[in-house]
């Protein structure tokens, strides 16, 4: 709660609700003269209740309903350390992740030594290749989910919204992608691309967004249905005014809330190819071939490959932690009035 | 229509008809509909649940849901038949022209956004505020938001210069109907299309928003055609009632005279199944079913229920009829 409420980002607006607490406790109940008072005293911001104030304020109700989730407090702050590391690796590494020194291999992990969390058969700091590896997993999992998304929820939108030919063409298409194993499914693409950065995104996005194509088309169905979208007809409003503008911000938080768990699962899977060396190059340090090479020295030196199997468990872990938490708050049905 | 007022016709419909295709056969929903509305008219439909009351609308707006179309029967409306409109056109009439209010105030209003927002898009959808990006200027933001506020005001939503912030579910039933109702006369519609906008809210509240629509109806001079299963509703706001059976009109007349000395066996039959207060008599409720839609018979779609059958009553369709020149009623059995 403190952390969150002593970013930066937060702090404008916890102005105006500290203002208004006084007043009245729920933030949706501050009279509007404290809260124009408030906004007065920040000279040069936006005034009013335009569109602008709305999403400042949106933001902070649900900064602080998140903040309300310890556990996803946690998490967020394990991942905003794993992405600042990985962000400015060649800064922070102690050593380069691919110097070789042989005759320090397999040197153990001491706070006092040169490397920190040892070294593994070549003599490689294991350390800066965790550090080097974060890049590799969380690339792969924001660009797999990004392209999942916007295809899945692209098509889904419209194959919900018109039905007809296009939904019945593109919803056969999903359950045949389905009827294959995941795992299975990737390891073949992948065997015939061969290994390589875009390769495995490729190969992992190319059944992802099944998943995402199947929410956002159940849940604009079941929203297409409701009053409000016949009210905006009878308003006038076009239809792609209506997808995007009626029924999208009712859907956004369940994507969100499956695209954040699910980033977790392709970072699973690309370490499982990467172990499988049919991921990442093996010059390029990722979790899942760090794992592979230290397989062989588990009962002499168990930090080869321990350590970057739990930097993979903590960063999976914080995400799903997010995750759920986010479910929670993004819910409408358990949203307090 | 028999108003005598005299003035100028806004809606004429004519031959209107809607079917659903089903497994079974097409749906007759609404079955050559006959109406025409003047300036500041009110016209109230009542029937049965599943008459065409609801279709009737739906297929004004020209929005009636898939598979259901309209089949026949014109629109006029400021010389123009909406029936053959484009799409574009028909857009610009819905909400700007002919607005319509739902039943429902909880689900049509969008959970998403906050009631300022939504009524300030019904603004923005016609053009008399800025879209996007414009709409972000500090001055079209300050004008948006007199707007708004000056709509709330009108409906009767106190303070609205707070409320304007609030979400749909912080407003009570009768409040959120009355934000529908400032989206539905956003634009100065002509005509206001009110589907069972009281059904559900509870009778003190009922009668709060039916003087709302009062109101707008003599200061602006809005025609008001409200669809409800309530006779007593009808009876309270209306000049003018149209009974719906089996997707037809089948009694259409001032409404004193319809309420006072119905003509329609049907009409007869309705007014005897409603409860008064203070007297012990038990109801007479209208034997037999709605008629199957899908699979109506040569004759009167009311002749299976009709206390007043005749032979010719199974073989052939009765016309709609002047009667006492004041109304029409359509009946083989009518008093001529």
């Amino acid at each position: 709660m403190r952390a969150l409420r002593d970013s930066p980002i937060c702090l404008e607006g916890i102005e105006a609700i500290d203002e208004g607490r006084r007043a009245a406790p729920p933030w949706e109940a501050v009279r509007p003269e404290v809260v124009r008072e408030a906004r007065a005293a920040r000279s040069g911001s936006v005034g009013g209740s335009g569109p602008l104030g709305l999403a400042q304020r949106n933001l902070l109700s649900f900064g602080r309903q998140m903040a309300g989730h310890p556990a996803a407090v946690v998490g967020g702050v394990v991942i905003l350390l794993y992405v600042m590391a990985a962000a400015f690796a060649p800064w922070v590494v102690p050593c380069a992740p691919d110097e070789v020194a042989l005759s320090q291999r397999l040197t153990a992990p001491s706070w006092t030594g040169a490397f920190p969390l040892g070294t593994d058969q070549l003599g490689r700091d294991i350390l800066s290749r965790i550090i080097f590896g974060a890049r590799v997993s969380i690339l792969v999992g924001i660009l797999t989910i990004a392209i999942s998304v916007t295809v899945g929820v692209g098509l889904g939108v419209v194959a919900g919204y018109f039905r007809g030919p296009f939904d019945r063409l593109v919803s056969r298409f999903t359950d045949l992608l389905l009827a294959f194993p995941y795992l299975i499914f990737v390891i073949g693409a992948m065997a015939v691309m061969g290994p390589g950065f875009w390769n495995l995104i490729w190969a992992l996005s190319f059944k992802g967004w099944v998943e995402f194509y199947r929410l956002a088309r159940a849940e604009v169905m079941s929203e297409k249905t409701r009053e409000y979208v016949e009210a905006a007809r009878a308003l006038g409003r076009s239809n792609a005014a209506i997808i995007c503008g009626e029924i999208l911000p009712n859907v956004v938080h369940s994507i969100l809330v499956l695209g954040t768990l699910r980033m977790g699962n392709m970072i699973v899977l690309e370490s499982s190819l990467s172990f499988l060396g049919l991921g990442i190059p093996p010059r390029t340090p990722a979790w899942g071939s760090m794992v592979n090479d230290g397989r062989r020295y588990m009962l002499t030196a168990w930090w080869v490959a321990t350590l970057p199997g739990l930097a993979l468990v903590v960063l999976v872990l914080a995400i799903n932690l997010v995750g759920e938490a986010l479910r929670d708050v993004l819910d409408p049905r358990l949203k307090e009035g | 229509m028999a108003t005598g007022m005299g003035t100028q016709t806004v809606l004429q419909v004519s031959g209107l008809s809607t079917i659903y295709p089903t497994p079974r056969g097409n749906v007759e929903a609404v079955r050559g509909v006959d109406l025409a509305l003047d300036e500041g008219d009110v016209l109230a439909i009542v029937g049965e649940s599943g008459c065409g009351k609801s279709a009737c609308l739906l297929s004004i707006m020209r929005l009636v849901p898939h598979p259901g179309r309209v089949i026949a029967g014109s629109v006029m409306f400021q010389g123009r038949d909406l029936m053959k409109l484009g799409a574009r056109d028909m857009r610009e009439v819905r909400g700007r022209d002919i607005a319509m209010v739902f039943q429902d105030p909880m689900t049509t209003l969008n959970p998403a956004f906050r009631v300022g927002d939504q009524i300030a898009e019904s603004l923005r959808v016609h053009g008399l505020l800025p879209g996007f990006p414009a709409s972000l200027a500090r001055r079209s933001r300050a004008r948006e938001r007199e707007m708004v506020t000056e709509l709330m005001r009108q409906v009767g939503i106190p303070s609205p210069e707070t409320r304007h912030l609030e979400y749909p579910h912080q407003f009570s039933g009768g409040m959120q109907q009355r934000i529908l109702i400032a989206i539905a006369l956003a634009c100065k519609p002509r005509v206001l299309l009110a589907d069972e906008p009281t059904t559900a809210l509870d009778v003190t509240i009922q009668a709060q928003v039916l003087e709302l629509m009062r109101e707008i109806n003599e200061t602006t001079g809005t025609a008001i055609v409200l669809v409800t299963h309530d006779l007593a509703i009808a009876a309270e706001f209306c000049r003018e009632v149209a009974v719906m059976y089996a997707g037809q009109i089948v009694e259409q007349g001032p409404i004193d005279a319809v309420l006072e000395d119905p003509v329609h066996p049907y009409t007869r039959g309705l007014l005897r199944s409603i409860p008064r207060l203070g007297e012990r008599k038990p109801l007479t409720p209208i034997m037999g079913e709605v008629p199957d839609l899908a699979a109506l018979g040569p004759g009167c779609s009311f002749a299976p229920r009709c206390e007043a059958r005749r032979p010719c009553c199974d073989i052939s369709q009765p016309e709609l009829v002047a009667v006492d020149g004041r109304r029409l009623v359509r009946c083989h059995a009518r008093r001529d």
